[in-house]
């Protein structure tokens, strides 16, 4: 499956959102769990993870940090901030919304009616 | 062979080209590039198709640098970090101030307009700070001018507190002996002398000083050495300009004098040019152990009070910790009782450095021509950024197509604020242009010779710079701000309109401008009243006519023959046609002579005598000024008993508690009573009219220094001529010198009407700026409402209706600057009457013709843009929609 340039635009804010919040990664480390995660279906050229990650810094949603272990060489790490969170479960909620909606229209949800 | 690591040094440098990339982010992808590397090394892929598949994944170029631009642009000062980035602002630089000057060019009247108002306030206080600055750093040459201290005593008498300058001979010696702390002192006392030199007399202000005056003043000397000149027993120091009027062109050191025509001197001492601000002025030093006659020796007792006592303090010692043991001298030598105790007399010091100010009040001139500067700077600086914001709407095309070309707000700040900075640069020539071509006209108004382009000026210098940076960047820079947030798209389409907030900022400035233009409109017509109410307040006495010759038996050799010589050209000077009446007297209401006694009038119960003026007159005095006696008789030559009588005025009688009615006849000091002459002003309306008392001496007397003559009113010139020719036999050597009293009497004026002056023109300079200002914010309004009147015209609306709506807007601020100004006059102007003893009531009525004025000149301007804006064709207007 190859997601639409505006799909995956917009998925990538979250993704990259849930992953920061199991725990603090390098850029490398989310594209390799994205790729895992979609079993290789899921891919963004990196060009667009990294600009994204500042752009998400800047807003204030993650933190940057260098580190550096005896095994590994220095990698930046991100690090959610508690207003990331925020925006997160607001972007959960979104998503889950349209998710319904589509969801009901395709006449998949058998729950409701 | 592919090398990694030359592979990737190679796309590191591509990316260090771009300006978007910091080192940061170019080693966080590197990282990224190895671990993608060495994950398709571990499935098996060779090293340089891994490293292009990695480099694939990133994007076009390795990264997508659009993607990266997104993020950054106008959000981060990433580039800061790039060195390139200078090479790119020096070239932009040549750009702004390329663009700069074609637009001052393009838009000459606007940037005239605009140079010009700030050059004209920066003038003004260029002038103002060179004038306060010389009144503020008076006395201030001297090197010890902060440790140093006048002693002067405040004496508390029944009608108040005075402050006293003189003191007693003896006192400095007592100090040194019984108050510590005290490092150096010298004694000081002028007197008016003729000296001699061959045949040539000089009449000079002669400073009589102890021997260690050099060490308490800083005075340079051209000629002589300061350790000894004072210290010999017959040498003298002369100002350059009194030796040049004794010998002339010869070098005056070594050369001989005398003074009061009996005592020899030797010039040992030539003083360097005085700084025309020093307090102490000098034109020939005495010293004081040198004088021989009796009538000027020191007193070695505590009788006479009548010279200054300067002293310097050493290190610790405070002003207060000296003051705190006058009571116990005082009382060592003055007892408990008395005028001079410790209860009625306080001694104090004052610093050389407040000198001026004490005795000038200086101080409240100097602040209120800076506060004026403020104001003017104020003005001309709101002018410039309405003017700037206002030419802001026509540029915004400019701002829109920068911007979409690719500039940085940053850059379109950087631009503005360099265009303001050239316009600011330009009125600084200019302003320094004004200021210097203004100067002698300035110089001639305020008495002095200052100078702009001199050494001891750099302080002036700072301050210009430090305006310069302050004007262009603040005045410049919120317009900057202003244009560089412009939406591009809706400039480019020609739709700007400034904000509500910008809206009511202007309105504010208008507010401010015109507040400031009331204040000082009103002020200057209150200061002006306040001048001419004292030039035509009646004096009390008739000065019209009156010519007086400063004559004094002291400035002859033989004082003996030369007192009946006085009064015999005096009776001589009667003879002359056109001649009504001559008097003798020690002082002239214009250069009244502070001389104080205490008396004891008949009945005083208070311990505490009264303190009063005296003054000696002969029988002609009060007639040829024509006061006004209002009780009892005036003094009469033929009675012997009238050297023991005397004359009071209206004030001293009533603070001896006695009336018209039952003064006459009254005793004060074992003197007589015999008259009471109305209240005559004496000296500058400043002053209240204080008790005096007036003792009869005839023409002969010892005490007489003017003779005044009161003369006809017709050929004036041959009056002085015949006047002159008398004259001249009582002494052919010396030159026929008189003024008249009315004249004289103005002088005393000077320091106000100079102040009333000085604030008159800079007022006007600030009326000015403000008008200019509202010009220019009119024609910013009319190019804003452009379509808006045209709309209205279209509709039916009348060039009345439309110009009545424009004159609404402004004459709204207008109305809400008087209610901020009339508080603010108001106070500062009854602040500034209060100095004076006879003064005009706040006049009301100036209040609302200030506003009727200011209304009057806003409307004025107003009118000119609204009825052009009004007549337009709409259709020119509305032609782009």
């Amino acid at each position: 499956m190859k997601l639409s340039r505006e799909l995956r635009a917009a998925s990538l804010r979250p993704i990259i959102l849930t992953i920061l919040a199991d725990g603090d990664a390098y850029g490398y480390q989310i594209t390799q769990r994205v790729r895992k995660l979609s079993d290789g279906r899921m891919k963004w050229s990196n060009g667009t993870l990294y600009p994204l990650l500042h752009d998400l810094e800047h807003r204030k949603l993650v933190k940057s940090y260098w580190r550096e272990t005896p095994t590994a060489p220095r990698r930046k790490y991100y690090r959610l901030t508690t207003k990331g969170e925020q925006a997160l479960a607001s972007e959960k909620a979104q998503w889950l919304d349209v998710h319904a909606m589509l969801a009901r229209l395709w006449g998949l949800d058998l729950q409701t009616d | 062979m592919f090398n990694l690591e030359t592979a990737l040094a190679t796309w590191r440098r591509t990316l260090e080209t771009h300006r978007t990339f910091t080192a940061e982010d170019i080693e966080e992808l590197e990282h990224h590039i190895r671990d993608e590397v060495h994950g398709y090394l571990l499935e098996g892929i060779d090293e340089e198709t891994a490293f292009h598949r990695a480099l694939h994944e990133m994007g076009r170029h390795g990264v997508t640098t659009e993607e990266y631009r997104k993020v950054y642009l106008n959000k981060l000062p990433r580039h800061v970090a790039h060195a390139r980035a200078h090479l790119t602002e020096l070239t932009m630089l040549h750009n702004y101030l390329k663009i700069a000057y074609r637009t001052l060019r393009k838009h000459k009247g606007y940037a005239a307009l605009n140079i010009i108002g700030l050059a004209v306030g920066l003038a003004s206080c260029i002038l103002i700070l060179l004038y306060t600055h010389h009144e503020r750093t008076y006395d201030a040459f001297h090197a010890h001018a902060e440790d140093t201290y006048l002693i002067y005593k405040e004496r508390h008498t029944a009608q108040g507190v005075r402050e006293l300058d003189d003191t007693w001979p003896p006192m400095l010696a007592e100090m040194q002996q019984t108050i510590p702390g005290i490092e150096v002192g010298t004694r000081v006392w002028h007197r008016e002398r003729w000296l001699q030199a061959g045949d040539t007399k000089v009449q000079a202000n002669i400073t009589f000083a102890d021997s260690t005056f050099l060490d308490v003043f800083s005075f340079a000397l051209q000629a002589g050495d300061p350790q000894r000149v004072l210290r010999e027993t017959s040498g003298a120091v002369l100002s350059k300009g009194i030796a040049q009027q004794l010998f002339g062109d010869t070098d005056p050191m070594g050369q001989t004098f005398t003074y009061d025509f009996n005592q020899t001197y030797e010039v040992t001492g030539m003083l360097a040019e005085v700084p025309s601000n020093s307090s102490v002025g000098v034109d020939i030093i005495i010293p004081a152990h040198s004088i021989s006659l009796a009538e000027e020796r020191l007193p070695a007792d505590w009788n006479g009070s009548f010279l200054f006592t300067w002293v310097r303090l050493a290190g610790q010692t405070t002003p207060e910790a000296v003051e705190a043991r006058f009571p116990e001298m005082l009382s060592a030598v003055f007892g408990d009782e008395g005028p001079n105790s410790p209860a009625r007399l306080k001694l104090k010091l004052t610093p050389l450095a407040d000198y001026y100010n004490r005795s000038t009040d200086s101080n409240r001139t100097t602040t209120l021509l800076l506060l004026i500067a403020l104001g003017i700077i104020l003005i001309a600086c709101i002018n410039f950024i309405n003017l700037a914001t206002a030419r802001a709407v026509e540029r915004a095309r400019e701002v829109g197509m920068r911007k979409v070309l690719g500039a940085h707000r940053r850059q379109l700040i950087q631009q503005f604020l360099g265009e303001s900075l050239v316009t600011v640069t330009l009125a600084f020539a200019v302003g320094l242009a004004i200021a210097w071509a203004c100067l002698p006209t300035f110089n001639s108004v305020v008495g002095l010779d200052l100078s702009l382009f001199s050494a001891a000026n750099t302080w002036l210098f700072g301050w210009l710079v430090a305006l310069w940076l302050g004007i262009g960047l603040l005045a410049g820079g919120y317009p900057a701000f202003v244009l560089a947030q412009f939406e591009p798209v809706a400039t480019v389409k020609g739709n700007v309109r400034s904000s509500q907030g910008g809206q009511r900022l202007r309105q504010g400035l208008v507010v401010a401008q015109f507040a400031l233009s009331i204040l000082l409109l009103i002020g200057t017509v209150g200061v002006w009243m306040q001048v001419q109410y004292m030039q035509s307040r009646d004096l009390s006495f008739d000065g019209e006519n009156v010519v007086v010759i400063p004559t004094s038996q002291r400035d002859f050799a033989d004082a003996e023959t030369a007192a009946a010589q006085i009064a015999t050209t005096q009776q001589e000077v009667r003879q002359v046609p056109g001649v009504i009446s001559v008097a003798s007297s020690m002082e002239v209401p214009s250069r009244a002579f502070d001389a104080n006694t205490f008396v004891w009038p008949e009945g005083w119960t208070s311990e505490e005598p009264v303190r009063m003026r005296f003054t000696y007159v002969d029988d002609h005095y009060f007639d040829t000024y024509g006061m006004t006696l209002v009780a009892g008789r005036r003094f009469d030559a033929n009675r012997p008993s009238d050297a023991e009588a005397m004359i009071i005025n209206e004030t001293a009688m009533r603070d001896m508690g006695w009336t018209t009615a039952t003064v006459i006849g009254k005793a004060v000091n074992d003197m007589e009573v015999i008259g009471v002459i109305a209240d005559y002003h004496y000296e500058s309306l400043e002053n209240a009219v204080r008790g005096t008392i007036h003792r009869y001496q005839p023409p002969e007397g010892r005490n007489h220094r003017f003779v005044s003559v009161k003369i006809a009113g017709g050929d004036v010139q041959a009056t002085l001529a015949g006047i002159e020719a008398v004259w001249q036999t009582l002494d052919p050597g010396r030159s026929f010198e008189f003024f008249f009293i009315d004249d004289d009497f103005g002088t005393l004026y000077e320091r106000v009407e100079r102040v009333s002056t000085l604030v008159g023109y800079f007022t006007l300079s600030a009326i000015l700026l403000a008008g200019l200002g509202l010009l220019a914010m009119t024609s910013y309004t009319v190019v804003q409402r452009t379509k808006e009147i045209g709309v209205r015209k279209v509709l039916g609306a009348s060039v009345g209706q439309i110009s009545g709506l424009l004159l609404r807007q402004f004459a709204q601020p207008v109305l809400w600057a008087n209610l901020l100004a009339w508080p603010l006059a108001y106070f500062f102007l009854s602040q500034w009457l209060q100095d004076f003893a006879y003064r005009i009531a706040v006049p009301w009525w100036l209040f609302p013709v200030a506003a009727l004025g200011a209304l009057a000149t806003a409307l004025a301007l107003v009118s000119y843009h609204a009825i052009r804006a009004s007549r337009a064709n709409p259709i020119r207007a509305l032609r782009y929609e």
